[in-house]
């Protein structure tokens, strides 16, 4: 047979060399993939070339770059595609060696799905599959086609999945930078939150022991004691910030302890509308609550749930234009909390991110009060390590939103 | 003492009654306002030596209020609005000097003394206390 590739494999180990100098953590996945397919594409003599990433779960590889592809497998690439569709790369993942032409006949694949004969219809008379796998972990692959028929030594072959691994090796790194990149953006965002969460309770505090100095205590009692009112306030104001931020701690160390028993929902949620009454008057919203009929006893940690469900009616009030209406409903045998508010509603493309940390929606960002972006998230994390659910339903931006919490009503 | 009237608009509790001490303290009519909509309505009403007006409040933050009172006319003229932000946002100072505010100030960074001065500069104190 002919070998229609005359580079010295000496030659194409040194460009392996090149190519890893030339590598960045920095860059982008895109042109990592350029970079090696390029340089694979040619040195290797293949007259087209194909990368794929691979779908562990669902077993299907999706087609990331290539160089020369026929229109019609391009076309059928569009897609993911099962990997058994393409033998040298259902193999080649499978093993983590390099699969050729010689390897794959008489493999049931090969065989079976006809490869052969739809790759000969291609123009294409030899292929090797190349695994794209960093350590463990297997990234996809890689596959060269031939025009011609061509013989692949021991040496080619290693060298080929030498290239493929530097790539997995690469894109790993990249991705690990991207990584790191993005935690220094959440320290960042956090510093930011609480740089501006703390600024005004200092400049309270600072500017009210200015006057407590000139307060003549004897003379003017009641002004000594509205100004240590508002330092205490202020006090408090800065504890429950520190507590979110600790009982973030405590969930993200899987610290919570739930200690749940018999609560009546009523109660509960009075209590809190109750808590949130001065609040509530300072936003001017009307708030309405509609109890639960019947049985309504739940299985919490009350005060888990307490501090939860705070944050919700919370939330609904803070972002309300005038009204909130508070319901405690039956639903498939749960009793569910519905707190609807009149607000900014959530953007669309910002719906699934509501309860992550230091979340805040864009609509919203400039609102007047300060916020920690934890409260949605501390609320999910101790309604479902008290066995309940949170939700939300929102028409999109400027239509308002109704949360829901169901709550288990009898032991686990 | 119409002259040593000032309208303070201020969301923030805390804030606004810390502000309200330091101006009465010193002999200022203080007139309070907790939204931009109250503001608003006190503000139409006019007679203000000077009016304190926050950035970031609910109904009517402090650029609306501003926008609303640059195209009407109070019943009794007003003196200058100093605009009180906590933080600085892009293009935000030039704009609120755009729409009449004659100064702007972070809250972060007012102390007592530095507000009075501020205030002083616009108002005639009838009162010295």
């Amino acid at each position: 047979m002919e070998n229609n590739n005359n580079i010295p494999l000496a030659n194409r180990l040194i460009a392996l060399g090149e190519l890893s100098s030339l590598t960045a953590v920095d860059m982008p996945q895109e042109q990592l993939l350029a970079l090696f397919s390029t340089k694979l594409h040619t040195l290797f003599g293949a007259k087209a070339l194909a990368l794929w990433f691979y779908d562990r779960k669902e077993k299907t590889v999706t087609l990331k770059y290539s160089h020369d592809l026929s229109d019609d497998l391009s076309v059928f690439c569009k897609d993911a595609v099962p990997a058994d569709q393409f033998p040298e790369v259902k193999y080649a993942i499978d093993s983590g060696v390099a699969w050729t032409t010689e390897d794959l006949n008489d493999t049931p694949l090969y065989s079976k799905k006809n490869a052969k004969k739809i790759l000969e219809e291609m123009g294409v008379r030899a292929v090797m599959g190349v695994p794209l796998r960093a350590l463990a972990n297997v990234l996809g692959a890689i596959s060269l086609y031939y025009e011609k028929p061509h013989v692949f030594d021991f040496d080619e072959k290693a060298l080929a999945l030498a290239y493929a691994n530097s790539l997995a090796l690469s894109l790993n790194n990249v991705e690990a930078y991207s990584r790191l990149v993005a935690l220094e953006q959440v320290k960042n965002e956090v510093i930011n939150i609480v740089a501006h969460q703390f600024r005004t309770p200092i400049a309270t505090l600072r500017g009210n022991v200015e006057l407590l100095k000139e307060v003549d205590i004897q003379a003017n009692k009641k002004e000594f004691n509205q100004i240590i009112g508002e330092i205490e306030k202020v006090g408090i104001k800065l504890r429950m910030f520190v507590e979110s931020f600790l009982n973030v701690k405590a969930i993200d160390e899987g610290d919570l302890d739930p200690k749940p028993q018999h609560v009546s929902a009523n109660l509960l949620v009075d209590q809190v509308i109750k808590d949130l009454e001065k609040y509530r008057n300072q936003h001017k919203v009307d708030l309405t609550f509609n109890k639960f009929n019947g049985n309504d006893n739940i299985f919490v940690d009350q005060l888990l749930i307490h501090e939860a469900v705070t944050n919700v009616v919370n939330n609904a009030i803070k972002y309300a234009k005038s009204r909130v209406m508070v319901k405690l409903v039956s639903k498939n045998n749960d009793i569910v909390l519905e707190v609807t508010d009149d607000g900014a509603g959530i953007p669309e493309g910002e719906q699934q991110m509501i309860f992550q940390k230091l979340y805040r929606a864009s609509n919203v960002l400039r609102h007047p009060e300060a916020s920690s972006g934890l409260g949605m998230f501390i609320a999910k994390q101790y309604i479902n390590s008290n066995g309940g659910k949170i939700w939300f339903t929102s028409a999109g931006e400027g239509k308002g939103s109704t949360f829901y919490v169901s709550f288990p009503i009898k032991s686990l | 003492m119409a002259q040593s009237k000032v309208l303070l608009v201020e969301d923030d509790d805390a804030l606004r009654d810390m502000y309200n001490i330091i101006l009465t303290r010193k002999g200022f009519e203080v007139d309070l306002a907790q939204d931009g909509e109250e503001a608003l309505i006190k503000a139409r009403g006019g007679g203000y030596a000077v009016i304190l007006l926050d950035l970031l409040m609910p109904k009517l933050d402090g650029m609306g209020v501003l926008r609303r009172l640059s195209v009407e006319s109070p019943e009794l003229p007003n003196g200058p609005v100093i605009l009180l932000s906590n933080a600085q946002f892009d293009g935000m100072e030039k704009e609120a000097r755009a729409l009449g505010a004659k100064n702007v100030l972070f809250k972060t960074d007012i102390l007592p003394a530095e507000l009075l001065k501020e205030v002083k500069k616009y108002v005639n104190v009838g009162v010295v206390v």
